[in-house]
């Protein structure tokens, strides 16, 4: 190690110490304001969406289940998690985003939809049942690969 | 539930150090505050769902990659790292040069964006050539050159303000 390497390794803290821009925490204050907005606004919207999803599912409910409205259901919620862990990937890790998409790919790719194997003799209730328990376990590993990043 | 109180406390105690660690690597105040803001405000997005067992080293982390990126932003990559394989480089002979903070900091501050940002992150954040090649996709010994030239150039800026 040369004097200069042993030198700012030794003072290290020290080389920290310029000042912050006057009013930075001012201005860090305002972007929290403002990221505060924005989530409020986006609960609102999830929130009536939530609401009108919550009547439409109770309506749903009263009729024969929907193999269409299920799968639909479905391939929206995967979508929705595989943007979320693309996001937050791209903002933490964005040079691993090649090993992050193998991931989504290897928990989400299927040659042949499941809802094209099912037996036709199948009854509906049943399908649905299987596709959900599939489902589910889509979204778990999908959660699992969220969490590790 | 994400806190403002927690997230100022983060602010009060990382904002300094995150702030200069930038300002080293991007070489600008404007942006290396920016880049400091957005790495905390990362946190407080996106922190709750991650298992951060050292909050200082993980925010570092963000604020230096933010900051490599800044500087992807304002060079063409390829160039700004390559060409500078020299097999003949050889250690610097460091003469009786007297350091100081600030003389060290103000060469730093003279460096080209290339040498400065290899020089941090090595010397001040303690990244090997393997980490740091595995940051910007440079190749090792591309680093290890730009390093040895980086401390030649160091060396040389430091003697001239001395004089």
């Amino acid at each position: 190690m040369t004097e200069l390497e042993r030198y700012i390794r030794d003072n290290r803290e020290e080389f920290d110490s310029t000042q912050l821009p006057s009013d930075s925490r001012r201005r860090f204050m305002e972007k929290v304001a403002a990221e505060k907005r924005r989530s409020r606004t986006r609960f609102i919207s999830m929130t009536s969406a939530g609401i009108a999803a919550a009547f439409a599912a109770f309506a749903v409910l009263l009729h024969e289940p929907d193999m269409e409205r299920t799968l639909k259901r479905h391939h929206t919620r995967m979508t929705e998690k595989e943007l979320d862990i693309i996001t937050l990937a791209e903002a933490t890790n964005p040079y691993e985003m090649d090993e992050v998409m193998n991931n989504i790919r290897a928990i989400t790719f299927e040659a042949i939809p499941l809802e094209d194997q099912l037996p036709d003799e199948l009854p509906t209730r049943e399908k649905i049942q299987i596709l959900n328990d599939y489902y589910n376990q889509k979204y778990e590993a999908l959660e699992s690969l969220l969490a590790q990043l | 539930m994400r806190n403002s109180i927690d997230i100022e406390k983060v602010y009060d105690t990382m904002s300094q150090r995150l702030y200069n660690i930038s300002l080293r690597i991007v070489g600008n105040s404007a942006d290396a505050e920016e880049i400091m803001h957005d790495s905390i405000l990362q946190y407080w997005k996106f922190g709750k769902n991650q298992d951060i067992i050292d909050l200082r080293k993980w925010l570092s982390s963000v604020c230096i990659r933010k900051s490599i990126d800044k500087l992807r932003e304002r060079h063409r990559w390829k160039d700004f790292l390559e060409g500078y394989e020299d097999p003949a480089l050889e250690e610097t002979v460091e003469e009786d040069l007297e350091y100081d903070i600030q003389t060290i900091r103000n060469a730093m501050a003279s460096l080209p964006d290339n040498y400065r940002m290899v020089l941090s992150l090595h010397l001040f954040e303690g990244y090997d050539y393997q980490e740091i090649s595995q940051i910007t996709g440079a190749k090792e010994n591309t680093i290890r050159c730009l390093y040895m030239r980086g401390k030649q150039k160091l060396a040389a800026a430091i003697r001239h303000n001395r004089s």
